[in-house]
């Protein structure tokens, strides 16, 4: 699918006026358009700048899931603990994983059985080796399924990639406190799919 | 107000939270395009999305007639149009809800209401 046009970028405004916007919020709910006014653009475009990956259709949709999402509950925000432009962020980026999961989904139910199919020699002979090979060239199929994202991270795994930081980084989730699992569900996703397609076990 | 902000108001209609439902669910009852809508409200464009974001009416009597009393002031709606939309809302919502935990509550309930009128 071609991507669409990356958002214009928007700057956001200062710390001091976001608050004041966020405290008005909860004074009056009825101001949630001047919110929505004020943070969807910054927000459309800091999402897309830092997933550059994805479909900028997705990162406009993911952050307008998560100004709605923080509309209904502002107060649930403690300008304590974070910067409400990161916070914001945060819960888009999560939106936009969570897009990427039910995208992925939808396409692994559509995979036809037979473009996966392996024909692994001896793989019933005793004493041969159960393990399937992931990297097979018949696995293709599959791993052309994969979104840009997790064809980064499939070659970060295949390069021997083992620390965190590096797989948050192509998951763009560096600095995320909640990095660590993130790139956990990332990996453990790919190799079961990579490990149903080939007939092993998937968990 | 950005083309986003009323794309976004008008993606509020997936969620009975927002106002924006019930507008929705008003706007197809009565086969009401988007001019339409504005029309019957009242309304500018901007004063659409504004109250699209606002949210749902308390369902109980006092709380549904301030909130729809101060979204119609705030935004200059026609009162009773709103209130008229908004009521509506609330029953397209709680039967959603309804009929998502006992479906053959509801078909009773829709089966009696039918023949009532």
């Amino acid at each position: 699918m071609p991507k669409s046009s990356a958002p214009p970028a928007a700057d956001w405004p200062p710390a001091d006026v976001l608050l004041g916007a966020w405290r008005r919020l909860i004074d009056d709910p009825d101001t949630a358009a001047e919110f929505a006014a004020l943070v969807l653009a910054p927000l459309a475009s800091g999402l897309a700048a830092r997933q550059r990956h994805a479909d900028p259709a997705d990162t406009a949709s993911a952050a307008g899931d998560a100004v709605l999402a923080f509309l209904k509950r502002p107060e649930a925000y403690d300008p304590a603990r974070l910067p409400l432009a990161n916070y914001l962020l945060l819960i888009a980026k999560r939106r936009l994983l969570n897009q990427s999961e039910s995208e992925r989904r939808h396409h692994v139910g559509r995979i036809p059985w037979d473009c996966v199919e392996l024909e692994v020699a001896g793989r019933n002979e005793e004493g041969a080796d159960d393990t399937p090979d992931l990297d097979a060239p018949e696995l293709a199929a599959v791993r052309s399924q994969f979104t840009d994202v997790e064809q980064r991270v499939w070659q970060l795994m295949r390069n021997g990639g083992r620390r965190t930081e590096e797989f948050a980084e192509v998951l763009g989730l560096a600095g995320d406190p909640e990095a660590a699992a993130h790139v956990k569900r990332v990996k453990d996703r790919i190799l079961a799919r990579l490990k149903r397609a080939a007939g092993g076990d998937d968990d | 107000m950005t083309d986003a902000v009323h794309d976004l108001a008008r993606r509020a209609a997936a969620d009975p939270h927002y106002l924006a439902f019930a507008l929705a669910e008003y706007a197809a009852r009565e086969s009401l395009d988007e001019a339409g809508l504005l029309a019957v409200l009242g309304a500018t464009p901007e004063a659409l999305a504004s109250a699209r974001l606002c949210r749902t009416p308390r369902p109980d009597p006092d709380g549904f007639r301030v909130d729809i009393d101060r979204v119609a002031v705030k935004f200059a709606l026609n009162r009773d149009a709103l209130a008229k939309a908004a009521r509506h809302g609330l029953v397209v919502a709680e039967l959603r809800r309804a009929a998502a935990e006992s479906p053959a509550d509801v078909a009773a309930f829709l089966a009696a209401r039918d023949r009532a009128e």
